[in-house]
């Protein structure tokens, strides 16, 4: 193949200068792109934009899966914790209940027992009032006996 | 730059230790940085636009490589966050305009001072690509200008291949109907 020079030595044909690598340029960006372009070093300045945009810090997204592993991980430390604490915890005495306690479940007591001290009030009366009779009778019955 | 490019898994395997995680992101840069860019430029036509979207893009790939658990390609897991973000960007700019309509909005780029120096059938064609409807020129861009096998496109797109061989089909048939009416324009 004929370069530029020789070219133009043997055939008095000129061409524009760098015209040969323009119009590969042009032919391959009309290949590759559709005829559009960028600007002058468009991609080198991107380059840095991006480099900068991205080296101080750690990407969002990554520092939020480390904080919701820590967070699940506390959460963890904790359920655990309480089961432990749960299942051995000392089991409660009865010396260990309090006066409040003993007060509560005695006026629950008071108020089921209702009836049945109704009931044993009732009983004791009418043997009370048997006993009297009685009583009067045999006095009477002695008062006829030192008549 | 010169450098040899790093294969997807040299890029992933230096990204998970914390020493050389930005030389890893360098690496990524070097192998897709102008790959995204030109994906999202089809899309949004713009290059201010293109340059936001595929910052944007650039950015969400660096918070979000760690989560990538290589159950696809890796260029198509980027390719597919370019994809949906520079669509979310057009119908945010335009209002929810979808891609069907943007075709007049998107056109007005097509011009030197919007970064374009094509020649009379490259504008042709570009015009003829807008008026495709949103997945057709998706479609078409991928296949035609970026060469995407359609099962990574499948990936990318989540659409069948069968699917996309069709919506290629009909957008090659449209263009060519196009080429044939739009009316030369000078640039």
């Amino acid at each position: 193949m004929l370069d530029n020079e020789n070219n133009t030595i043997h055939n008095n044909f000129d061409v524009p200068e760098n015209y040969f690598q323009e119009i590969k340029f042009r032919t391959l960006n009309k290949i590759t792109n559709g005829g559009m372009t960028v600007p002058d070093h468009y991609f080198d300045l991107q380059r840095e934009a991006l480099k900068s945009k991205i080296s101080p810090v750690q990407p969002k997204s990554r520092r939020l899966a480390l904080s919701i592993r820590w967070v699940g991980l506390a959460a963890s430390l904790l359920f655990i914790s309480g089961m432990l604490w749960y299942m051995l915890k000392p089991q409660t005495s009865a010396t260990a209940i309090s006066n409040d306690e003993i007060v509560q479940y005695l006026m629950q007591q008071e108020l089921h027992d209702v009836n049945e001290m109704q009931l044993v009030t009732t009983v004791s009366l009418s043997k009370q009032t048997n006993e009297e009779e009685f009583l009067h009778e045999v006095d009477e019955e002695l008062l006829i006996n030192e008549l | 730059m010169g450098e040899i490019l790093k294969t997807d898994e040299e890029i992933l395997r230096a990204f998970k230790q914390p020493d050389t995680q930005i030389k890893a992101y360098e690496w990524l840069l070097d192998g897709y940085q102008k790959r995204i860019y030109w994906h999202v430029r089809r899309i949004v036509i713009s290059h201010d636009d293109a340059d936001d979207v595929s910052q944007n893009t650039l950015i969400k790939i660096w918070e979000h490589l760690h989560e990538f658990k290589g159950e696809s390609k890796l260029y198509t897991w980027i390719f597919r966050i370019a994809t949906n973000e520079a669509i979310a960007f057009l119908n945010k700019k335009k209002n929810h305009l979808s891609l069907d309509d943007a075709a007049e909005s998107l056109g007005k780029y097509l011009t030197p001072e919007g970064y374009f120096n094509g020649d009379e059938a490259a504008l042709k064609l570009q015009q003829a690509i807008l008026q495709l409807p949103e997945k057709q020129r998706l479609v078409f861009n991928m296949k035609y200008f970026e060469n995407i096998k359609y099962e990574d496109m499948s990936e990318i797109l989540n659409t069948s291949v069968g699917a996309l061989k069709a919506s290629y089909h009909h957008a090659t048939q449209k263009i060519e109907q196009q080429l044939k009416n739009i009316k030369p324009l000078s640039i």
